[in-house]
């Protein structure tokens, strides 16, 4: 059922739950499918050595796997719909690194009139665990 | 046409080889394990028992890097710096993906190259699935 309607209210904020990326959830993610000879492939998302070799000083998560608790919340939000249409923007700020603690959240920022229904605008962004946004978005869904 | 040339090197019009796979729900699974969402719509709570792909792996499957024709010049990383995407229809456990690439801009910024790819999933009927442009730059010791 989705939580957002033509009703909800400009400025209201949604947020997911918290998510800490422990090394094993980055490794699956980036990692290639767990069937690939020498799993997990090495880059930098994987193997600190060939992080440090591209200037990074950490092995950082895959910006995308951040877009994944987005959306997340946008499934929530706009319901399964909203893989039949719906649109994000994402700008990933900073490094995320393993053990961070990330949550996406959203806030409900425009509505306009779209062939008889009502699309809904929203910004979006995930935290970490000192309040830093780490990636920076727009998104939007018909209700 | 399809280049092999390092990705950083591109021009405008190039293509990267195109990927096509399978999501078995191992593979689904692995992604909802990764993300920690554990949906049933993934877990053949849909429509008539069907698993929904999470959107999760097709953005990382639709990630320029995972062409196989992939490479950048030694000595660089590739960093993901932005994008847009627009779901079009969902895709279903089971199904057979493509995913195109193709270079649609390129410019310098300071001091930093950044290309702009469109990347387009099609599912076995050829029908879109997603479609997203991925905003890349590169990483070096020297860049940092």
């Amino acid at each position: 059922m989705p939580i957002i309607t033509r009703e909800t209210r400009l400025g209201e904020v949604f947020e997911g739950n918290p998510k800490r990326i422990a090394v094993e959830r980055l490794w699956a993610f980036s990692g290639g499918p767990f069937t690939q000879k020498g799993w997990p492939v090495k880059n930098l998302h994987t193997d600190l050595e060939t992080a440090r070799a591209v200037g990074l000083p950490c092995i950082a998560a895959s910006g995308t796997q951040c877009q994944g608790y987005v959306v997340e919340i946008l499934l929530d939000l706009f319901g399964e719909e909203w893989l039949s249409g719906g649109s994000m923007t994402a700008k990933f700020i900073s490094i995320v690194g393993v053990d961070s603690v990330i949550r996406a959240k959203g806030l409900v920022r425009a509505r306009s009139e779209e062939s008889e229904r009502v699309r809904v605008e929203l910004d979006v962004w995930c935290e970490n665990q000192e309040g830093a946004k780490v990636l920076v978005g727009t998104a939007s869904g018909l209700v | 046409m399809l280049d092999r040339k390092p990705a950083d090197q591109m021009d405008v019009g190039d293509e990267f080889e195109p990927l096509e796979f399978t999501i078995t729900p191992e593979l689904n699974q692995q992604y909802l394990f990764a993300v920690e969402d554990y949906h049933p719509r993934y877990l053949g709570g849909g429509d008539g028992g069907q698993s929904l792909v999470h959107p999760a792996l097709l953005l990382n499957f639709s990630n320029t890097t995972r062409s196989p024709s992939y490479v950048v010049s030694p000595g660089l990383g590739t960093l993901h710096a932005g994008e847009e995407t627009r779901f079009v229809r969902p895709a279903t456990v089971g199904d057979t993906l493509r995913v195109t690439w193709r270079v649609v801009d390129r410019y310098e910024k300071r001091g930093r190259v950044y290309h702009v790819r469109e990347a387009v999933v099609v599912d076995g009927t050829g029908r879109t699935v997603l479609v997203r442009r991925l905003t890349s730059t590169y990483s070096s010791k020297q860049s940092g």
